[in-house]
């Protein structure tokens, strides 16, 4: 019985956690150094900014997949770390859902002394105060080389890396953004001349349209088109506000209906695949690297998942959307990286590796293998990701606002299924604004 | 008086010697399986129904809210659709379910090589939900083998999957995989019924439908209501097949397509933001649990008849 099994396991974790808080409260207090400590190692003097407990070994929980570029690349780091320091590095290969595995033994002392995910999933440990204060790390020099890991992560990431205390709680070794991905063999000049207004876009979805092509790929679920729409014409705040605006009135402003008609336009003028309705973002992503659309929104990881795909002479590129009735251009940008639990009993053992992975010999990796970006300036971006890189190094805003946080229940509730009604053409523009006035007061009533 | 129904009494409790001896060993033998349906069953289920009414994020220590999780239900419109989506496999997809099923164990009693095309109906029951998720995603997508085979005889393409539709996909699936699991339960129960009924009615001069109507049908009401109350315990179930077919990349499926058991996922570990509201997500379990067992209670009640003994 599904119910009971639920009930079940929901109880047996509530078991675990139990058992543990009434066993093992010393331990998780114990333990806790691995927090504290680095913190007052930042301002002692201590050269290296950890606090040294002496740890012959660690434990990382990764949420790669072992046959993953990424995990290859970290894989090997671990190798010579090993290989360099004597210090053994247990790997355990967990997948996106590490954070959900990790939960019930922070209380006791973590099962893992390093785990990794997006500065979103990590978000969920943060928010339980179970996160490592890192800046004692980030006043670490880099092993080998001259700068600390504060200042080879460019400042204007550092507030997303924080948490609510200003301290910072994750080490990132990938940075993800989103762009409107082409094959520049087709459009030679596009990088050189971007379109700058929402007329331009479109003169370049009637120019593919005249190639014979259909202008864009979009799966049936896709946010992407709604979401940046929205923040290129509200500006980020403006997003923010149509979740935290508990009266709704938010919806009201006449900006939102019109980032909403752009999308519905889209649509009704026919720039969106045919039978798009039904499909998921593989397909969509499949087909236009097939050379069936031009262009297809979506983020920094295209390149690597798409080249399978794509057509002989395909190269990758992407442009960034153009300013809409806010005139931000801000770039949105996301992160992958490390955080050391509170409780973990190595934590010394894995910042050291944290400031060994950061080296560029090591980090290099990340974007000559894994075709991904890293925070590192003097690291070059893969050819494919070039562009996005420039564009992350004007003003950057959290992905989405950080509304996918902030508000999980809300975009997964009210948020999500509208913009898909909205672009699968269930709701016009008006009813997707009078849907999300109406859901979001509903929301915040039902949240009271 | 006193020391012959006393004597009578002892008798009645003590029985004989093999009935003492079984006595004997009846605690150790259910001990070990009580203490581990208890401590994996009973004390969670018991720990859940604590836990709707508090504030938990299966993390920190759970806070005391009193009904406040379950007056939530009743106005997140999540809850409704996961709930109303439950009702539709329950009794839409159900009713459908058993009439198909009847029908197909009808045709096959009179077929040859029954047992061939029963295990390829059966087939689907036993191959993962995932598996058969990815497999209707390449049946229904918009190149997909449906679209394919209306294309070559000039027609389509039909927008299967188009999300005012999904949710009737997934009923149609949940059809398709359970189908040869319950004609499997009915022919097994009709095979029980004597064929000299048959055979005498058909003597009477009935036909086939009156021999449905006076014999299969009766004759095979215990096994009906048994697998009615298999089903209704099913379908609460039902949840990695919507996750793989709705869901993509980590994310969930939107609430629309929520069943009871995916709006526990939701709002506990699911999706790439999890939300980690356990309190609400129990709340949610102990709602669809009590809603399950009136839907059994009555379902026993409907079904029983007089055991026919064969």
């Amino acid at each position: 019985m599904q119910t009971s099994t639920n009930a079940y396991r929901a109880g047996l974790i509530a078991a675990a956690v139990a058992v543990a808080a009434a066993g093992l409260t010393a331990c998780g207090s114990a333990d806790k150094p691995g927090g504290s400590a680095s913190t007052s190692a930042a301002g002692a003097a201590a050269p290296t900014g950890i606090a040294d407990k002496g740890s012959k070994e660690f434990t990382y929980w990764s949420m790669w997949q072992q046959n993953e570029p990424q995990a290859k690349v970290i894989k090997k780091a671990a190798d010579d770390f090993t290989a360099a320091t004597g210090i053994k590095v247990n790997i355990q290969w967990q997948g996106r859902d590490v954070i959900t595995k990790l939960t019930p033994t922070l209380k006791t002392g973590a099962a893992a002394d390093l785990v990794d995910q997006s500065v979103n999933a990590l978000g969920a440990l943060v928010a339980k105060d179970a996160t490592s204060d890192l800046s004692g790390l980030y006043a670490t020099k880099v092993t080998g080389e001259d700068k600390t890991i504060g200042e080879v992560i460019p400042d204007s990431y550092k507030s997303f890396l924080n948490d609510k205390n200003g301290k910072p709680f994750i080490a990132p070794y990938e940075v993800s953004s989103e762009g409107l991905w082409y094959d520049a063999a087709k459009f030679p000049d596009l990088a050189a001349n971007p379109p700058k207004t929402w007329g331009d876009l479109i003169k370049l979805f009637d120019d593919a349209k005249a190639k014979g092509m259909a202008p864009v790929a979009v799966p049936g679920d896709d946010k992407y088109w709604v979401l940046l729409t929205l923040q290129r014409t509200l500006g980020t705040d403006g997003l923010k506000k149509l979740a935290s605006d508990k009266t709704g009135a938010a919806w009201d402003d006449p900006k939102v209906l019109a980032a909403a008609q752009k999308v519905q336009d889209l649509r009704d003028k026919g720039y969106f695949i045919k039978g798009y309705e039904s499909s998921k973002s593989i397909d969509e992503e499949g087909n236009w690297a097939k050379g069936q659309a031009a262009f297809y929104l979506s983020g920094t990881w295209v390149p690597s998942e798409a080249a399978p795909n794509a057509t002989p002479g395909f190269t990758f590129d992407s442009i960034q959307l153009p300013a809409l009735d806010s005139d931000n251009t801000d770039t949105g940008i996301n992160f992958f990286g490390f955080a050391v639990p509170k409780t973990a009993s190595h934590s010394d053992a894995a910042e050291k590796f944290i400031s060994f992975f950061m080296k560029k010999e090591e980090l290099s990796g990340i974007a000559t293998q894994a075709v991904n970006l890293t925070p590192r300036t003097d690291i070059d971006p893969p050819a494919q990701l070039a562009s996005i890189s420039k564009a992350l190094t004007g003003t950057v805003y959290a992905d989405q606002g950080h509304l996918s946080v902030d508000y999980a229940d809300w975009t997964n509730k009210m948020l999500n299924p509208e913009m898909i009604r909205l672009v699968t053409g269930q709701d016009s523009a008006a009813k997707f604004v009078a849907n999300g006035k109406q859901g979001t007061v509903d929301y915040w009533k039902s949240a009271s | 008086m006193t020391s012959t129904t006393l004597g009578a009494r002892q008798r009645r409790v003590q029985g004989s010697p093999l009935a003492r001896r079984r006595r004997r060993v009846f605690g150790p033998f259910v001990a070990p399986a009580l203490i581990l349906y208890t401590v994996l069953f009973m004390v969670p289920t018991g720990y859940s129904f604590y836990a709707s009414f508090t504030t938990w994020d299966g993390f920190s220590d759970p806070r005391w809210k009193g009904t406040f999780n379950y007056q939530h239900l009743t106005r997140d419109p999540a809850f409704k659709d996961a709930f109303f989506n439950t009702l539709k496999l329950l009794f839409g997809c159900g009713i459908f379910l058993f009439v198909l099923s009847f029908g197909f164990m009808l045709l096959l009693r009179e077929m040859k090589g029954r047992r061939f095309v029963q295990g390829f109906i059966f087939l689907p029951h036993i191959v993962s939900g995932v598996a058969l998720a990815a497999f209707w995603g390449f049946l229904l997508s918009h190149d997909g083998m449906a679209n394919k085979a209306l294309h070559s005889v000039g027609a389509g393409p039909v927008d299967w999957l188009k999300p005012e539709w999904q949710f009737k996909a997934i009923l149609a699936a949940i059809v398709w995989i359970n189908v040869g699991y319950y004609v499997t339960i009915l022919m097994a129960g009709v095979d029980r019924i004597p064929p000299y009924y048959y055979e005498e009615a058909k003597l009477a001069g009935t036909n086939a439908w009156q021999r449905f109507r006076h014999i299969t049908l009766p004759m095979s009401w215990d096994v009906i209501g048994t697998a009615a109350v298999l089903w209704t315990i099913g379908t609460v179930k039902i949840f990695e097949f919507i996750l793989a077919f709705s869901g993509s990349q980590g994310n969930l499926p939107t609430t629309n397509q929520w069943t009871s058991a995916l709006y526990v996922y939701g709002e506990t570990i699911g999706g790439t933001s999890p939300i980690y509201d356990f309190g609400r997500a129990c709340a949610g379990a102990v709602v669809t649990l009590v809603a399950v067992v009136l839907v059994v209670v009555v379902l026993r009640r409907a079904t029983s008849r007089d055991r026919l003994e064969l």
